[in-house]
């Protein structure tokens, strides 16, 4: 049997589409040798858990409310649907599940909240595993910015408050943006974000006079520089303390 | 370049943070650069720290050596940075494939024991090397089946390849041990067929055995006939060979794979003060720090 032919006979096996007893006839016929094709099956089990370990793991939040909703089955169908769809393309194990949320959109059988949370799970990971900016290293010094982790994402779920909750219950509708970060210590953080706290990023990202966006915001503009220590002792304000804003007293 | 020498640890995430903080003795690391070789953050940097401290050698487990598909640049380019950046005199990976039709299985997977598959190997290896700029090591790995068209068996499968991809070997003497179990054949044997020369890294691990068939699991100490191989091993090589602890899962407390490093350093003692077997040459320096 040429290298060739041998992959294109195990290939289906190794990926799922076809069982073990079909394998063994691809690749020895009516008379598998003993205990060769009996053993084949151990290389079935451990690819099929390499693909629930590519989503367990990133999308703990997500497999947790599959699981409530529809039962372990339902997530195992999911995942090995998941990977048909989209097969593993990288040496990095996690980055293989990172579709999931587009797949779980597609899913009518399950509350379209299920979609957003996997995309929260998501950017908890995108957020983690970041590069590291050479504009963050430096993260006292240069002029007031956002850090580069820092990423806002819309939802219509209260999906924080769900996780951060006593658990067991759908999230409440509610639209929301959720600010990620990763903090002076480069752990991920996530928040569901406050109005003023939008302000002030906004104000930073593009150079905003701090009592026009005051007066905007309706807030003393104490209030608004108070806010930007806190943005900024979080680690998603870096640079130099902006000295154009009042302090509080 | 630095140098690999002594018992080192493999790092896992568990125990990173514990590790940094650990005064025990260590004396390398070797780390799985696809968990750490695209990313940044808090892990990146401990294991940014571990370098500032302890000489690592990358230990990849996606090359997919034997496989068929185009070796993957991206990971070959970042593994270059990598091996650049720490300084590693070699990097490894494993003798079998991991990716068909293009696509990463994340698995080891064992090839069919032929000439076909020797050259093809050997042919990747020596492609490798060219965009790495390092020595590559391959791993003998575990099988639980031999794949159909097997022309011969696996130590001559071994050999074919190291020789013919002129490389150096990283030796899991446990893989050797499940394999021996497995397959119903003599371990030391084994290894006195494989070209001792270009062993330069050693692997010990545990193991679990699941029905009538040994897994090779890396959970739990090393057991005393893997004790017996790796002195049996080292002393056929009559020098000490940079050995490596590998305990993937059920890791414990750190103290308590630091005890495994220790053992590993008696078993070596051990078996370099017994009188030399008939390959060893007595004029070599044995390698082991504060040995001799």
């Amino acid at each position: 049997m040429s290298l060739r032919h041998f992959f294109d006979q195990i290939a289906p096996f190794l990926d799922g589409r076809i069982d073990h007893p079909e394998a063994v006839r691809a690749l020895w016929g009516a008379n598998p040798p003993a205990p060769d094709g009996e053993r084949l099956a151990i290389y079935g089990r451990f690819c099929r858990s390499h693909r629930f370990q590519a989503v367990d793991f990133v999308f703990e939040h997500s497999r947790a409310a599959v699981v409530r909703l529809r039962g372990e089955g339902a997530w195992e169908r999911l995942v090995e649907g998941y990977f048909r769809a989209h097969p593993m393309h990288h040496v990095e194990l996690n980055e293989n599940g990172l579709a999931l949320p587009e797949y779980l959109a597609k899913q009518a059988d399950l509350p379209p909240w299920t979609a957003e949370l996997a995309d929260l799970d998501c950017w908890d990971w995108r957020t983690r595993i970041a590069p590291d900016a050479a504009e963050d290293s430096e993260g006292a010094s240069g002029p007031l910015r956002l850090a580069s982790t820092v990423e806002l994402r819309p939802y219509r779920h209260d999906l924080v408050g769900c996780i951060d909750g006593p658990g067991g219950e759908d999230p409440r509708p509610s639209a929301t943006l959720v600010l990620f970060w990763r903090d002076r210590d480069l752990a991920a953080q996530r928040e569901n974000a406050e109005p003023i706290e939008l302000a002030v990023l906004k104000m930073v990202a593009e150079g905003i006079d701090p009592e026009a966006v005051a007066a905007a915001v309706g807030v003393p503009s104490t209030r608004l520089a108070a806010t930007m220590d806190d943005l900024h002792a979080a680690g998603i304000l870096l640079g130099a303390r902006s000295v154009d804003a009042p302090r509080p007293a | 370049m630095r140098t690999i020498e002594g018992i080192g640890l493999g790092v896992r995430r568990p125990f990173l943070q514990g590790l940094l903080a650990t005064s025990r003795r260590v004396d390398w690391l070797e780390i799985t650069p696809e968990n750490w070789m695209f990313y940044g953050g808090a892990a990146r940097r401990s294991i940014d720290a571990c370098a500032e401290r302890w000489p690592i050698v990358p230990h990849s487990v996606s090359l997919s050596i034997g496989g068929l598909d185009p070796l993957d640049e991206t990971f070959l380019a970042a593994q270059a940075a990598l091996v650049r950046r720490l300084g590693a005199p070699f990097w490894s990976d494993h003798l079998c494939y991991s990716t068909v039709d293009g696509k990463p299985t994340h698995d080891l997977l064992p090839l069919p024991f032929t000439e076909e598959a020797a050259e093809n190997a050997a042919e990747r290896v020596r492609a490798c090397e060219r965009r790495v700029e390092a020595p590559l090591l391959l791993e003998n790995a575990t099988y639980y089946a031999h794949m159909p068209g097997c022309t011969m068996d696996e130590a001559a499968f071994l050999r074919a390849v190291l020789e013919r991809a002129d490389c150096g070997m990283l030796l899991d003497v446990n893989n050797v041990y499940v394999n021996s179990l497995n397959h119903g054949f003599d371990p030391r044997a084994f290894i006195d067929r494989l070209p001792i020369d270009r062993v330069r890294q050693i692997h010990v691990a545990g193991h679990t055995r699941v029905g009538d068939t040994v897994i090779d699991t890396h959970i739990g100490p090393v057991i005393d006939e893997v004790w017996a191989l790796y002195r049996h091993t080292l002393a056929r090589a009559g020098h000490l060979i940079p050995t490596l602890i590998e305990w993937d899962e059920d890791i414990p407390p750190l103290d308590e794979l630091l005890d495994e490093l220790d053992r590993a350093r008696a078993h070596a003692e051990a078996a370099l003060s017994l009188p030399g077997p008939p390959h060893a040459d007595p004029q070599r320096p044995l390698g082991l720090p504060g040995l001799r």
